[in-house]
């Protein structure tokens, strides 16, 4: 739901700045005003999105490192406690 | 400096004050002028050129005379590859039209990583070159500033996403609306003909409906944009994310009366018949040894391919989008670089259109080609759509050089099923009259009658010289 609603957010102020500013892009070709608001949306969106693919088996090296690790002291806690006993 | 009257600009190279394309002496130059030196000699000096050069992406060009220029502002004369046949959108299959979207968002992928950006996404700028599609337009890059956003956006979502999403999603022939809207399908328009479901696709949500309301919502506002930039990575995203959007759309191949035509029995010549037609084709490609040819009415390119097997390019037009999408995906799978599937209704062929009507060429500027084969198609052309043999005739005469066509008699199982549905009107459908009509315009080199069938294959030369 948060998610949701901070797309909305993003999106109306992406209209409210894009009325607000004056920063003409050269070019011979119209980008087309809201054409530029979509891809500043979607900036916020699939930018975000290609960082974690992009770096996706770093992440996930780094999650199973950090749930193996855990398992891992787990493991120990347990031996420790067994050995305690 | 040459004289303006010895060259000439060509007609639909105007929008882009970059440079423009002109000819002298029958040869095709480029013309980059000085407002473009600084993200020319990036394209080049960067190593950009070179990588999608090698990768058959992008057009190969020479550096030529300077002297050649026809006009004061020029930076450099370029004399780039020439592209035989120009195709447009509007002409190509689904699977051309994803398969030229992709290529552009692979050498969109590959500028950024150079430090350039592709400046527009016009569907025009690319060609099928052997097969492949390439982008022909050399001044497409511009030297990438941190935070622009992409200035082709929108016109990639008109040109391509749009387009392949109407194809897919409600009827592969919504592609010819590309006819009509000369710079992409308008996405408020794209957005109203898509189903609902396709909201569901994020894909399509924000790049179609979205982008379509964003429009809407500040349309009667100044032409402005926000402070706000679209970082590297996130321009990165967008790319990575129509790339993702153009591979999921599939079109599920439909039957249409076309498509099975070959694996149809009712339409079928016997295997005896279909081989010596064959033999008899691939003699009189023999004889002739044209250098291109034109195959109307090729439905899934199964004749076409006799040419193409002979190393002859070879273009096969069908009005039928299942069959040259069944022949385009055919040759990528043979890796046959010579065939050109193209779609194109010889009752209504492309015509002259865009600015002036001289943006883009109708099918007869493009012509004459050296061969063009009529295989099973006059009583099409004669019968179904009541073209008279002397205008058949006529049109031939004006866009081929050498002819091979099959003349399919009246007692033939394919004109009686034709004429089952309707009165027979056609009393000059004889031999005898095709014969002297062609005559006029053709002279006849050979005739061989096909085995196992009534119908006959001529070898015809055109009786002027066409250039």
């Amino acid at each position: 739901m948060g998610y949701i609603n901070y797309t909305i957010e993003m999106f109306v102020w992406s209209v409210v700045f894009g009325a607000l500013y004056v920063h003409p892009v050269s070019a011979y070709l119209d980008p087309g005003a809201g054409s530029l608001l979509i891809q500043f949306l979607l900036a916020s969106i699939v930018g975000v999105l290609f960082v974690i693919r992009k770096f996706w088996s770093r992440i996930a090296r780094f999650i199973k490192h950090l749930v193996g690790s855990t398992a891992v002291s787990n493991h120990n806690k347990d031996k420790d406690d067994k050995n305690d006993q | 400096m040459t004289s303006s009257n010895d060259s000439m600009i060509h007609r639909s190279s105007f929008r882009d004050p970059s440079g423009f394309l002109f000819e002298t002496n029958d040869t095709l130059y480029r013309q980059v002028n000085n407002s473009y030196k600084s993200h020319y000699d990036h394209l080049i000096g960067s190593g950009l050129y070179e990588e999608l050069v090698g990768l058959k992406m992008l057009i190969p060009h020479k550096e030529t005379d300077a002297a050649l220029a026809i006009s004061d502002s020029a930076y450099k004369i370029l004399q780039p590859q020439v592209v035989k046949f120009i195709s447009y959108p509007y002409e190509w299959c689904f699977s051309e039209l994803r398969h030229a979207a992709l290529a552009m968002l692979d050498i969109q992928k590959i500028a950024i990583k150079y430090g350039m950006c592709l400046k527009d996404a016009s569907a025009y700028n690319i060609q099928f070159i052997d097969g492949k599609p390439m982008l022909i337009d050399t001044l497409s890059f511009e030297t990438y500033e941190e935070g622009m956003p992409w200035v082709g956006y929108q016109q990639f979502c008109q040109h391509f996403l749009a387009t392949l999403a109407l194809m897919c999603h409600v009827d592969i022939r919504l592609g010819q609306l590309l006819r009509i809207h000369m710079d992409g399908i308008p996405l408020d328009f794209a957005s109203s003909l898509l189903p609902l479901r396709t909201y569901l696709s994020f894909a399509l949500l924000t790049n179609i409906h979205l982008h379509a309301r964003s429009q809407d919502l500040v349309s009667d506002k100044p032409i402005s944009t926000s402070r706000r930039t679209v970082s590297r990575v996130a321009l990165q995203g967008i790319i990575e994310s129509l790339y993702i959007a153009v591979k999921r759309l599939q079109w599920r191949k439909g039957n249409t009366e076309w498509s099975d035509y070959y694996s149809d029995a009712k339409h079928t010549y016997a295997t005896q018949a279909t081989s010596h037609k064959k033999l008899i084709i691939q003699k009189y490609l023999g004889m002739i040894s044209p250098k291109s040819v034109w195959d109307l009415g090729a439905n899934d390119g199964t004749y076409s391919r006799l040419a193409t097997d002979q190393g002859i390019p070879t273009i096969a037009f069908d009005s039928d989008p299942t069959a040259v999408e069944k022949n385009y995906l055919d040759s990528v799978s043979r890796e046959d670089t010579k065939m050109l599937p193209l779609l194109l209704d010889l009752t209504n062929p492309s015509a002259d259109i865009g600015w002036s009507n001289e943006e883009r060429m109708s099918l007869l500027s493009r012509t004459p080609t050296d061969m063009v084969m009529a295989l099973a198609l006059m009583h099409h052309l004669v019968i179904s759509n009541n073209v008279p043999f002397v205008r058949l005739a006529e049109w031939l005469s004006m866009i081929s050089r050498t002819l091979i066509i099959e003349f399919v008699p009246k007692n033939d199982p394919q004109v009686l099923r034709l004429l089952s549905y309707r009165k027979d009107i056609f009393a000059d459908y004889t031999r005898t009259s095709f014969e002297r009509e062609f005559d006029k315009w053709f002279v006849t080199i050979k005739i061989s009658k096909i085995n196992h069938s009534n119908r006959l294959l001529y070898l015809m030369q055109n009786r002027s010289n066409l250039r």
